[in-house]
């Protein structure tokens, strides 16, 4: 079985600070990581290969510094890694998934593509829907469970109101959720082993694809959540639910 | 400019029809399509509505959002943001390759006519402005960014098909419904939630009567949900957005995630035994002490005060 896991190298949120003057959010100095829901979909084709045998390729389209999410796929045990660098500057969606699409036809055939519902920084959860209309296969989206019987690969979608359970012929594209499964940490051998593997690595002004953007980020500016940070703390504990209660009442949140 | 906007969910539609209305001129035509009967959609600027009664799969939805935004040589297609809809946007937007916006809170046109559109991003820490440079531009709406109003009375032309005949790629075969709270969350005026500080599933009944007395329901950050599967939904960046008067979150540890879910709220509290949980600092009222004995007491006290 030929595996491919699409992965982003996306801002770690949790470290994210603002400019407190401006309010800019200071990107530069916010560290990336392995976007969460990549690392599931990662995971879950490494328990699909070590069930069904075959091969996972991890991709990731994005500057030098994605490489560094390629050597820990492969760490965490993918067979092999490409890297798309982008070397033309900020690309939306579009061209993410053109590129990708790409990719995926030139190293392929692969029978499951699996990615991630969506970046833990952008949250557009577009990338995987459009990679499977641009290579025109079945697209399953927020599985929280995956199985493959024969030809057909089974899932259960995680939707607002109910779980679908949902089939499709392979080749499929998979979203999946952080439910489906806990990742693997990486053994130290393996990272070591991961820091001498080459990873592949094609330009992405070089594809034959359409690499014109169709938005453009024009700002970003940071929300300032103003809460009032009043600690009751150190009462005894009759003490503090009578401060919690008449600050409540004083807001108007509960009747007295 | 023309618009086709698309819900199942008739309320859903009347506020994307009344948000359009307000923030984009006047040469504006809405072309709506739904499941249901609207009530006067003509009063909330709908021009045509498409009421499609069997639409059955999210293919046949993609379908006719496609022909009608076809047929209308609509510049932009907006979607109310959920998570079957947010699939469709996405694929209508690949095979336009067009600009897909997700989640667009708000929307207005640039001096050259071009779309501009913000939306949360980073964890709901920050606003990103776009402006779209795509001949048809692709959007998803959440609910409740404005109100809906009936105040444009447009003559509304009402048209009545059938589903569009497609081929489904995926098949569905069984569906399972999740119980979920009586009230919507996003509804609710008063939340009392519960994290890992709680030790057993039974002491949750803590909460319950806590969100009782005061007229509320209860909901769970996204470890008691997702990993220990006490409750069904959670709050949070993946699972529900909500805007209480009141939160209360009980034994919580405040991940940024939850913390980008109840941005809405008015009142915050937090009631947690670690003084440095980030919930206690992002909080109105931070309580420094162990739930199990400081809830029982809040019981009580509110129990003696609202029968006085």
């Amino acid at each position: 079985m030929e595996i491919a896991v699409c992965i982003k190298q996306a801002l770690d949120v949790s470290q994210l600070k603002m400019d407190p003057k401006t309010l800019e959010p200071l990107i530069h100095v916010t560290p990336m990581k392995m976007s969460d829901i990549d690392r599931n979909a990662l995971e879950e084709a490494l328990r699909i290969r070590e069930k069904h045998g075959g091969k996972v390729t991890a991709i990731s389209v994005g500057g030098d510094k994605a490489k560094e999410v390629l050597r820990e796929a492969i760490a965490m045990g993918a067979d092999d890694a490409i890297h798309i660098l982008n070397d033309i500057g900020e690309v939306d969606e579009h061209v993410i998934s053109e590129a990708l699409a790409e990719i995926l036809k030139m190293k392929g055939p692969f029978q499951i593509i699996l990615c991630g519902e969506m970046s833990i920084d952008k949250y557009t959860a577009q990338v995987g829907v459009r990679v499977a209309e641009k290579l025109g296969i079945p697209c399953i989206t927020y599985a929280r469970s995956i199985s493959i019987e024969g030809e057909e690969v089974i899932a259960e979608r995680d939707l607002e109101d109910r779980i679908e359970m949902v089939k499709a012929k392979m080749p499929t594209l998979i979203t999946v959720t952080r439910e489906i499964n806990t990742p693997r940490l990486p053994q130290l051998i393996a990272i070591l082993r991961a820091a001498k593997k080459p990873i592949e690595t094609l330009n992405l002004s070089q594809l034959k694809v359409d690499l014109k953007s169709k938005l453009k980020t024009l700002s970003v500016k940071g929300i300032e959540v103003k809460r009032k940070g009043v600690l009751i703390k150190d009462l005894p504990v009759d003490k503090a639910v009578d401060e919690l209660l008449n600050n409540l009442i004083r807001e108007g949140v509960i009747k007295r | 400019m023309h618009v086709t906007i698309f819900s199942e969910n008739p309320e859903a539609l009347i506020e994307i029809s009344t948000k359009l209305r307000e923030t984009l001129p006047s040469n504006l035509k809405i072309y709506g399509i739904t499941k249901v009967e609207v009530r006067s959609p003509g009063d909330y600027g709908i021009d045509k509505l498409h009421i499609i009664k069997d639409l059955r799969n999210i293919y046949e939805a993609e379908a006719i959002i496609e022909k009608v935004a076809k047929e209308s040589y609509s510049k932009l297609i907006i979607l109310e943001s959920n998570k079957n809809n947010r699939e469709i946007a996405a694929r209508i937007a690949a095979k336009l390759n067009a600009g897909y916006i997700a989640d667009c809170i708000d929307l207005k046109l640039d001096a050259d006519g071009s779309i501009i559109a913000s939306r949360m991003i980073y964890a709901s820490k920050a606003i990103e402005t776009i402006k779209s440079i795509s001949d048809v531009t692709v959007m998803t709406m959440p609910r409740r960014i404005t109100e809906p109003k009936a105040q444009w009375k447009v003559g509304c032309e009402i048209v009545y098909e059938d589903p569009p005949k497609v081929e489904a790629k995926t098949t569905i075969i069984d569906v399972k419904r999740k119980e979920l709270s009586a009230i919507p969350l996003e509804a609710a005026e008063v939340i009392v939630s519960v994290g890992r500080g709680f030790k057993r599933k039974e002491d949750c009944k803590m909460a319950e009567e806590l969100a009782k007395i005061l007229g509320g329901v209860t909901a769970c950050s996204r470890p008691i949900a997702a990993d220990l599967k006490w409750f069904n939904e959670w709050i949070g960046l993946s699972g529900h957005k909500v805007s209480p008067k009141l939160y209360i979150a009980i034994g919580i540890s405040g991940a940024i995630q939850h913390l980008a879910g109840i941005q809405g709220a008015k009142i915050v509290v937090a009631i947690n035994k670690d003084a440095e949980a980030p919930m206690i600092k992002s909080a109105d009222y931070g309580v420094v002490a162990d739930l199990y004995e400081f809830i029982p007491k809040l019981i009580e006290k509110l129990k003696s005060t609202s029968t006085k």
